[in-house]
């Protein structure tokens, strides 16, 4: 019979910034260095398995989870080691509940593939902290998150060990009050406590896998940590060349989520933040916004690496005032334009001969037409010799800008890549008559109402014909301030 | 809301109140455009034909009455040169009514994607003699109330303009039959 590790390294968060505190330990071997951060839920993109599990359960209505938990994605707490990753998520309590136990979910992906589920109890002391010699712990099984039966374990809690020692670890964003010249900003330093549980016992159903009160802990401690071996190999066999050496030992560490206490950074908005106060991106709005006046549509195309923003020519004549082309080449990022205030127009009365003018009204809100250049833009930094997370981070710089009378619009797509593809825009390009038939509908549909409510209406579309999940709408202007609608 | 109410808000480029969920036509201002109207111009003529419909936005969330135009230009041997029937086209949709001006705006889809605005001013105009009063209506062409970006040169050899087809720079009037 194969020895198989499983430990929990329950953090405190009694923090002391002091790196003198923190002592060598002799089983470094066991506890694998930790990175620590806060993240939200769409920072999850370059993580496509995790981001889409997480973005099918959020989709569902709670009442469908069979634990009836709704997870609270405001601050996702992350563990790298080079081993796993963990996240950590607040579960939603009522205020009676919560003074009793903080309640925490955690999925953990061993080499980005074997996904672990906790479910974890801390519980207050009467001075508010935790209780961190008394971690509840429920594993979950399955692949379906939080949906799964808890009590179909595979194996028994085996015998436990416990060790105790602090360490350090960096967290970004992190609102410390730590003394003076301690780096409060960069290092978060915890006794970590740690149990590794030694050999499984009985691997059939046995109802409770390391769960809640775990009473085989030998009352040094409450909780397993989960094997990372829950697939299906019952028989811990040590000659058997297929077993995967690298999920048997693993350690995983506890963190608790209190759902608030550090400085979330959207790092979404972050490059946001980042585009609009470019001084050449601020020069480019301000005299699109000095044209908002004018007679024509004024546009740039972004090419960082080649001349930054630069104008752009118009499609046709000049009698199409409000068509503007825009190629899209190797280094195109983005591109920003103008829906002016008003438009005039100068017909002569045939039967009167007087000259009339009149005007006419932009919409002060991306066309259909806008949109579908970014798709375009987008959808020419996806290439098939690149990487996924690479392809992810070309996205990501991408913009296209709206210059309005109502304001400045920024429009992003910050989804994963597999859902950009299934667009159910119509393709404007096509000529299949099907096909210009179904766009004739969806540009009655989509000017018609993006016309009385602007914004409402723009990312009702992008959140339902756009599969908008991915797509981010901002609104800014040129003092740096900026809002996510 | 009123059409008119509404209106006000678009002309001037503001979002109607988030609250609306119904623009109707409260004051009957529509009825003055229904019906079918023609007008001469150089060797050609227009016919349009006017009706009562009734949007539901799915994105606005909001329910409203509005007027679509269906049309045929002719030339001078009254052969069909183009209608909304033809590939790529279709009838021409309403979008709103200004007050400021007392007209209706629509949206002309052309299959060349020279996309266009027109404008319906009705008004009854006394007939020759001072006897009776016969309805008339302003038609103008503008440039569309949404244009677009465009990543490439398109090739439209195989479509239907009917922007083409319809007068430059010059207001139609046209006449109720």
């Amino acid at each position: 019979m194969r020895n198989y590790f499983v430990a929990i390294l329950a953090m405190f968060c009694l923090i002391s910034c002091e790196k003198d505190n923190v002592e060598p330990l002799h089983e470094e071997s066991l506890f694998p260095e930790i990175k620590g951060r806060v993240i939200s839920v769409k920072d999850l993109v370059d993580k496509p398995i995790i981001y889409n599990r997480l973005v099918e359960y959020l989709q569902k209505p709670v009442a469908k989870s069979s634990l009836g938990i709704e997870l609270d994605t405001t601050y996702i707490k992350v563990m790298e080691t080079n081993r796993y990753t963990s996240y950590i998520f607040k579960i939603q309590q009522d205020s009676i509940e919560r003074n009793q136990v903080l309640r925490n979910f955690m999925l953990t992906y061993v080499n980005d593939t074997t996904q672990i589920q906790h479910l974890v109890n801390y519980l207050v002391l009467p001075d508010g902290s935790f209780d961190m010699d008394n971690i509840q712990l429920q594993r979950l099984y399955g692949d379906d998150l939080l949906d799964t039966n808890p009590f179909t374990a595979k194996c028994s809690a085996p015998e436990t060990i416990w060790y105790s020692y602090q360490e350090c670890y960096t967290i970004e964003g992190h609102d410390c009050t730590c003394p003076e010249g301690s780096s409060p900003d960069e290092i978060r330093c915890v006794t970590r406590w740690a149990s590794i549980d030694v050999e499984a016992t009985t691997c059939i159903g046995s109802g409770d896998a390391g769960g809640l009160g775990n009473p085989q802990n030998n009352g040094t401690g409450q909780g397993t940590g989960g094997d990372s071996q829950s697939n299906d190999d019952d028989s811990y066999d040590d000659d058997d060349p297929g077993d995967d050496q690298t999920a048997d030992d693993i350690l995983i560490g506890f963190d608790p989520n209190e759902g608030g206490g550090l400085v979330l950074v959207d790092p979404n908005l972050e490059r946001v933040k980042e585009i609009i106060s470019d001084l050449k991106f601020k020069e480019t709005i301000k005299n699109l916004e000095l044209s908002l006046g004018g007679s024509r549509e004024l546009g740039f195309s972004y090419r960082p690496g080649i001349d930054g923003f630069n104008e752009t020519p118009y499609r046709g004549t000049t009698d199409k005032p409000t068509q503007i082309l825009i190629l899209i080449g190797e280094e195109t990022e983005g591109a920003a334009h103008i829906h002016l205030r008003k438009i005039f127009r100068r017909s002569i009365d045939v039967i009167t001969g007087n000259e009339i003018i009149t005007p006419e009204t932009p919409i002060p809100m991306f066309s259909f037409l806008d949109v579908d250049w970014y798709s375009d833009l987008i959808m020419s930094k996806i290439k098939p010799d690149r990487t996924d997370l690479e392809n992810t981070l070309a996205v990501q710089k991408t913009f296209m800008v709206v210059v309005t009378t109502e304001g400045n619009y920024m429009l992003k797509y910050e989804g994963p890549l597999e859902s950009f593809s299934t667009s159910t825009t119509p393709d404007p390009n096509s000529t299949s008559p099907a096909e210009v038939a179904r766009f004739a509908d969806f540009a009655e549909i989509y000017i018609q109402q993006v016309s009385r409510k602007p914004e409402t209406s723009f990312l009702n579309y992008l959140s339902t014909t756009m599969n908008g999940i991915g797509y981010a709408l901002y609104k800014f202007d040129r003092d740096g301030n900026v809002i996510k609608l | 809301m009123s059409l008119e109410q509404a209106g006000s808000y678009t002309e001037n480029g503001k979002p109607v109140p988030e609250s609306v969920r119904e623009i109707n036509d409260i004051n009957d201002i529509l009825t003055p455009y229904l019906g079918t109207w023609n007008s001469s111009y150089g060797d050609k003529s227009i016919e349009i034909f006017i009706y009562r419909d009734r949007f539901e936005g799915e994105y606005s969330n909001i329910n409203e009455d509005r007027i679509n135009f269906t049309y045929k230009i002719f030339d001078l041997n009254n052969n069909v040169l183009i209608s909304s029937e033809s590939p790529g086209l279709r009838y021409a949709f309403g979008l709103y009514y200004r007050p400021s001006t007392s007209d209706y705006i629509l949206y002309l889809r052309d299959a060349c994607r020279d996309n266009k605005s027109v404008i319906l001013r009705p008004y009854t105009e006394l007939t020759y003699g001072g006897v009776g009063n016969v309805e008339k209506m302003k038609f103008i062409v503008m440039p569309p109330i949404m244009g677009g970006t465009y990543s490439s040169l398109d090739n439209f050899s195989n479509c239907s303009s009917v922007a083409d087809l319809l007068p430059s720079n010059e207001v139609l009037t046209l006449t109720k039959q």
